[in-house]
């Protein structure tokens, strides 16, 4: 019996389990690079239906594509690349059928995402994966500091979080430390 | 406590100095700081923009979900495109020997509405190798392949049947002529396994995207 594929197992073992048959490990690529795909698909300006037909699209290829990912640690730029460009050809599509109907002039699409968007959106899902492992403790501070809009007051954080005022600050700071430290950077050394 | 001996200025105050919310850096050691970096520290100004990533990554939230049922299906793409492939009925397994696609290009590049982009596709199965074409058209692909036996005798023949099958069951069928040549015309997009038997051995090929 298979062993099931673990939220930590990299791309690579991923891959791999795939390749011997384990639908378990292709569910995990699925969950943890799905939202990519998806973010990828709804930015170029596709709609939910639209993204939807995008998202299985690039799945389908991703099946096939499977045994020429030697270098499986390259999978998420891949799939973001490939999203991007399946959504361009959906957009593309949409346009041409919509310039036939309405006269609207051509628009220009482009066919490669940058480097830097593809890099930002991975470190958004890296992010997220990491603050599952600093504690809700941690992860709530840090969610109410910079993620609540608009930002409540110390006052606010400290009764919802059963903390002093007077700890937010350092508190913040350890725990971005430790969030840092999760996605591989240096030590906390420099945080105290 | 945010010194650091080698004069950087510390992660703590570059983070202090960033949120300046709580007044935990006084105006002196903020000014120090902000001197700091303006002298160019390109290790400082590097953790200052690495506090930046990470707190405009923590605003931004996580990439966005997917529809469950987007997922579902997703996940289930799998199990059907590579059943066959996987069943483990006795056949021969292909092994993919090249790709003209490359091996990270663009799979959907050989999607495009052109119908001079040809694809060639080569798999290794037993003592055979499976040299195909894929030429998309607007009805749909055409596969274009040809079952070369091993060996040296070239007028040795083949005999045998190809089928392409997608996630609900066989989509095309053909028989593989004397001189090992086989064509299946119009496939709408998909992955299908690509099986069936060539002289007495039956294979099945690794799953592949068709359109």
């Amino acid at each position: 019996m298979k062993e099931a594929a673990a939220p930590t197992d990299d791309d690579a073992a991923l891959v791999a389990r795939c390749m011997d048959g384990d639908d378990a490990a292709w569910a995990a690529l699925v969950r943890r690079h799905g939202p990519c795909v998806w973010t990828v698909a709804r930015r170029a300006g596709l709609s939910e239906h639209d993204a939807a037909d995008v998202y299985q699209t690039v799945w389908r290829i991703a099946v096939e594509s499977l045994p020429r990912l030697r270098d499986a640690e390259r999978f998420p730029a891949w799939i973001a690349r490939t999203a991007h460009f399946q959504a361009m050809r959906s957009l593309r599509t949409l346009c041409s059928t919509r310039r036939a109907l309405d006269r609207i002039a051509p628009r220009e699409f482009d066919d490669a995402i940058p480097d830097e968007e593809i890099a930002r959106i991975e470190h958004r899902r890296l992010v997220a994966e990491a603050m599952g492992r600093i504690g809700e403790r941690c992860a709530g501070l840090l969610r109410a500091l910079y993620y609540d809009h608009p930002t409540p007051p110390y006052e606010e954080i400290a009764v919802r979080l059963s903390m002093r005022i007077g700890s937010i600050g350092p508190t913040r700071a350890r725990c971005l430390a430790r969030l840092r430290d999760e996605l591989g950077g240096n030590g906390d050394d420099h945080a105290t | 406590m945010t010194t650091r001996p080698d004069g950087h200025v510390s992660w703590r105050r570059l983070l202090d100095r960033r949120d300046g919310r709580d007044g935990r850096l006084t105006s002196v050691r903020a000014a120090a700081a902000s001197a700091h970096l303006a002298e160019g520290c390109a290790a400082c100004a590097g953790e200052a923009d690495a506090i930046e990533r990470l707190v405009a990554a923590i605003a931004e939230g996580p990439p966005d979900e997917p529809p469950r049922r987007a997922v579902d299906s997703a996940i289930r793409v799998y199990r059907e495109s590579c059943a066959a492939f996987l069943r483990d009925e006795g056949e021969v397994l292909g092994v993919l020997i090249l790709d003209s696609i490359g091996e990270f290009a663009e799979p959907a590049a050989s999607l495009r509405a052109d119908a001079s982009e040809v694809r060639r596709i080569l798999w290794r199965v037993g003592e055979y190798e499976v040299d195909a074409s894929v030429v998309g058209r607007p009805g749909g692909a055409d596969l274009l392949g040809q079952m070369v036996p091993g060996g040296d005798d070239p007028a040795a023949n083949v005999t045998g049947e190809v089928s392409v099958r997608g996630g609900r069951g066989v989509r095309a069928r053909t028989k593989i002529e004397s001189d090992g040549r086989f064509t299946l015309r119009g496939l709408l997009p998909g992955v299908y396994t690509i099986e069936g038997r060539a002289d007495a051995m039956r294979f099945v090929l690794p799953p592949v995207y068709l359109g």
